[in-house]
């Protein structure tokens, strides 16, 4: 008989991840000839993003991709990969992610939810008005953030920190609220960036991640042939969204540049002095993260 | 139940329901619930519980209750008579007389205003009243203010914009230049229908104010300057880089509180009916809001928007066959769904298919806001008709038949936008071309 | 008995309008703030919880004062004795809708009590916190449409849940 869950997804139709997502059902209705058929709803259509770990978890939904630095107020290892200048580009964040990984095993784990892929978003960097070639440049700026680490790294550059959602980036910079952001080249792509800025500052600062997790009574409730199919298309999965995650920075950079957005390699001092920071914020994570954040940390060190 | 079954029992019960009386809000509730238990897609209670919480604390939303705080204010001021003092001499000699007030100035604030309920509660009750004494005819009145104000989702700000934007990919600073040119041909349709209309029969707008001269009228102009001040405060705020459009409507806030100060309307006892009327006219909108986003994802959940979505897209229609087959069933949902929901759903079930038939999403997303607008003013689920409603006291029928005109007019702006795409799309382009 | 369901509705609705004021005092404190290169975390994700606050705790009062939307069309057209039954039948459906409602704010709210939910941005509370407000204010708006429930089985009690004539100028 055929089994039907129901996946929610935080992004368009269009975002590689819900492609991603999309491609995975597939790969699984195929394996199992279409004994396992998931309904992905993309666009937050059904669960609003930050929402979607409670609903597989209360089994609102039975699967569903998640945007961990989101759970970080409960428990600071979620949002290790969102801290900026701590894992640069995707090398990093592959190590950083390794040494993550079984803390978010754990702590997902308690929650009833069982995480089958983790795939990064494409490396961020700093959009502005003006180029900046060492962080004295953001000293005093009006700096767009999102989240926790993102106002406290703003706050440790001297920048004014200001809460943008992001439907209101664009208005936010054309009417000078903000003159500066830290996000990915597709966000840049999203917003068109183009159109309220001069300068993307190709940084790389951090991967965040999305993981695709499932309620684990509705997975340990499949036969073993399918619970295989699952485990299978994830590994796939992942190594497929690794891919298109690292193409799509590619494309994205691109096509800012040809949108006239000018793409500029940082400096050697600028990144030099930017780690700084990250150090300084590892630091104070460390802090909150007690015993087993030290021990991470030092291992991200070795 | 299959998609047809589930969407048929949903339809008729909808219509049983909210004919029976139900209070709209409840029957959404109970129509959500229905859905998932009859589907068996997921367990209602959760369901329930997660959505109203999600979407009774969204920031976008701040807007509205402090809007209509801003209209609750200004209701208590004497401003309503200044700005008809400073608007109807320049207005008595067009055919249609102090009706224009209605467009111009749910025109006006509309450019201050992101929501159309809130542009409509606020130009109505200033104006309603004054057109009531002066007894122009009610159907028009009515109708004028239902229309124009639907305005403000068209006019930038505009919250729908926003949740478009983001939805579909598309720059919010394009998609608000783009509602200016179709927002300013709205206002203009409505004023030559209304001279039309004035024409062919004057006791519409009855002669009541004597043409003065222009000395005289530039004089009166000057009751004008409160309001302008407030404008300026709002919509300087945005686009001076102050703030957001919902801290503009804070900043509105404090500007008609000053307006009520300086004219001597602010005391404790009106700033305590102003709070609490708009308190409750707020909680009346976004527990509507709270229940039928419930609705709108319980029959996602139920594949119902699936099923709808497949349905259009197996039929294989050009571009302009597209877009009549939609606008058709975008007027039947908007009879029933609130505009953020009918938003929400066409970007993520239609936008693919849109693009695939070579359609603008630019465009599309002010083609949508039209749309939008019309079901405002659609019975029998239709905000601005609700809050008409609230302030006539006029049944639902009364006010859905004057509104009937200005919905057909909408029409027409959409045949134009179809017929004209650049209506949408020049002002943005030359605005960012480089 | 009257009189304190009353004040209990319009107390929960003056506390509703106290979070309405407060909304407008935190967005423009953030103005100020930033003005004054001030940054003060988390204000934007507090003013969605008093606008919750807000809508919640004011059902009750809107209810009972017949600010909630209804369609009349054909209630107004039905002779009296029907009028009634379809009004009751109307009222005993809410009721039952409502109580539900209610019931899973506060099953919503008590699990976020038991996983230990933490509020996502700039501000970490416990869920549980701004979410008991939403169960609150549903249950107050249960009490209110029982008590309509019961007062329009009386006869001669005046209609609660209706417009008044000429509506609430809202
Ligand atoms: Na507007
Ligand atoms: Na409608």
């Amino acid at each position: 008989q055929q089994v039907r869950w129901i996946v929610a997804t935080g992004f368009a139709e269009t975002n590689f991840q819900t492609q991603n997502v999309r491609r995975f059902a597939e790969d699984v209705r195929a394996r199992t000839n279409g004994r396992l058929e998931m309904v992905v709803h993309s666009g937050a259509s059904l669960v609003r993003l930050p929402d979607i770990l409670r609903a597989v978890q209360t089994g609102q939904v039975q699967a569903g991709d998640i945007l961990l630095f989101l759970y970080g107020n409960q428990d600071p290892f979620f949002e290790i990969d969102t801290i900026p200048f701590v894992a640069v580009g995707y090398d990093e964040a592959r190590r950083l992610h390794e040494l993550q990984k079984p803390h978010l095993e754990r702590r997902l784990a308690e929650r009833g939810v069982r995480p089958l892929f983790y795939v990064p978003w494409p490396g961020q960097g700093i959009v502005s008005q003006r180029q900046i070639s060492s962080a004295q440049d953001l000293r005093g700026s009006r700096m767009r953030t999102a989240g926790q680490t993102t106002a406290r790294f703003a706050e440790l550059l001297g920048a004014a920190p200001t809460v943008v959602q992001t439907s209101e980036i664009s208005q936010a910079f054309f009417t000078g609220l903000v003159d500066s952001s830290i996000y990915s080249p597709t966000t840049a792509v999203d917003t068109q960036a183009w159109d309220y800025a001069r300068f993307f500052h190709n940084t790389r600062a951090m991967h965040s991640k999305d993981a695709f997790v499932v309620n684990r009574r509705a997975f340990d409730a499949l036969p073993e042939d399918l619970r295989r199919a699952v485990l299978e298309s994830a590994a796939i999965a992942e190594t497929r969204g690794w891919e298109m995650s690292q193409r799509r920075e590619q494309e994205a950079l691109q096509e800012i540049r040809q949108h006239g957005l000018q793409v500029v390699e940082p400096s050697e001092q600028l990144m030099s002095e930017l780690r700084r920071v990250g150090d300084r914020m590892l630091e104070e994570w460390v802090q909150k993260a007690g015993a087993e954040g030290r021990a991470l940390r030092d291992q991200l060190r070795r | 139940m299959e998609p047809v079954a589930l969407a048929t029992v949903l339809l008729i019960l909808m219509f049983v329901l909210l004919g029976a009386g139900l209070w709209v809000a409840v029957a959404l509730v109970a129509l959500g619930v229905l859905a998932l238990e009859l589907s068996g897609a997921a367990p209602p209670g959760t369901v329930l519980g997660a959505t109203v919480w999600g979407g009774s604390t969204s920031w976008t939303l701040i807007a509205l209750p402090l809007f209509i705080w801003m209209g609750e204010i200004l209701f208590r001021t004497r401003l309503s008579e200044q700005m008809f003092q400073g608007l109807s001499p320049w207005l008595t000699r067009l055919p249609g007389r102090l009706l224009h007030v209605n467009i111009l100035g749910c025109g006006i604030f509309a450019a201050v205003s992101g929501s159309s309920v809130a542009t409509t509660v606020t130009v109505g009750k200033i104006a309603l009243p004054e057109l009531e004494r002066r007894r122009y005819d009610e159907s028009l009145a009515i109708g004028t203010l239902a229309g124009s104000g639907t305005l403000g989702i068209l006019i930038p700000p505009s919250i729908i914009m926003i949740v478009y934007g983001v939805a579909a990919d598309v720059s919010i600073v394009r998609l608000f230049a783009a509602g200016v040119v179709p927002g300013l041909m709205v206002v203009g349709l409505f004023m030559l229908y209304v001279a039309a209309r004035a024409l062919a029969d004057p006791s519409k707008a009855p002669f009541t104010d004597a043409p003065l001269p222009l000395r005289e009228r530039l004089r009166q102009a000057r009751h004008l300057i409160p309001v302008l001040l407030l404008m300026a405060a709002v919509l300087g705020s945005i686009y001076g880089g102050l703030a957001t459009a919902t801290e503009a409507a804070a900043l509105g806030v404090v500007g008609a509180l000053a307006i009520a100060a300086m004219s001597g309307s602010l005391t404790w006892r009106s700033f305590y009916e102003s709070v609490i009327g708009a308190t409750c006219a707020s909680c009346m909108i976004c527990f509507l809001l709270a229940a039928s986003a419930f609705l709108s994802v319980a029959i996602d959940y139920a594949g119902l928007s699936a099923w709808v979505a497949g349905s259009v897209l197996s039929l294989g229609l050009s571009r302009t066959e597209l877009i009549a087959v939609l606008t058709l069933i975008f007027i039947v949902m908007g009879c029933f769904l609130d505009g953020i929901s009918i938003v929400v759903l066409a970007t993520s079930l239609l936008l693919a298919a849109v693009k695939q038939a070579g359609i603008d999403p630019l465009w599309f997303g002010v083609y949508l806001v039209v749309v939008v607008e019309m079901s405002l003013i659609t019975p029998p689920v239709g905000l601005n008709l609700f809050v008409l409603q609230g302030m006539t006291g006029r049944n639902l029928a009364v006010v859905s038949r004057a509104a009937f005109p200005f919905f057909l007019l909408m029409v027409l702006s959409v045949v134009l936008l179809v017929a004209f795409p650049g209506l949408a799309t020049y002002l943005p382009a030359a605005v960012f071309a480089r | 008995m009257r009189r304190a369901l009353d004040r209990l509705y319009l107390g929960a609705a003056v506390l509703a309008g106290m979070c309405l004021v407060a909304i407008a005092v935190l967005v423009v404190a953030q103005i100020a703030g930033r003005l004054a290169g001030v940054f003060i975390r988390g204000l934007d994700q507090l003013s969605g919880y008093l606008l919750a606050a807000a809508t919640f705790l004011a059902l009750a009062h809107t209810f009972a004062t017949g600010g909630h939307i209804r369609v009349e069309l054909l209630l107004e057209r039905l002779p009296p004795r029907s009028r009634r039954a379809v009004n009751l039948a109307c009222l005993l459906l809410a009721t039952a809708v409502i109580g539900y409602f209610a019931w899973h704010a506060v099953v919503t709210t008590w699990q976020s009590y038991e996983f230990m939910e933490v509020t996502v941005g700039l501000l970490a509370v416990p869920l549980w916190i701004p979410q008991s407000v939403m169960a609150i204010g549903l249950c107050i708006m249960f009490v209110a449409v029982a008590d309509a429930l019961v007062t329009a089985l009386d006869r001669r009690a005046p209609a609660r849940g209706v417009p008044r004539p000429g509506g609430p100028p809202r």
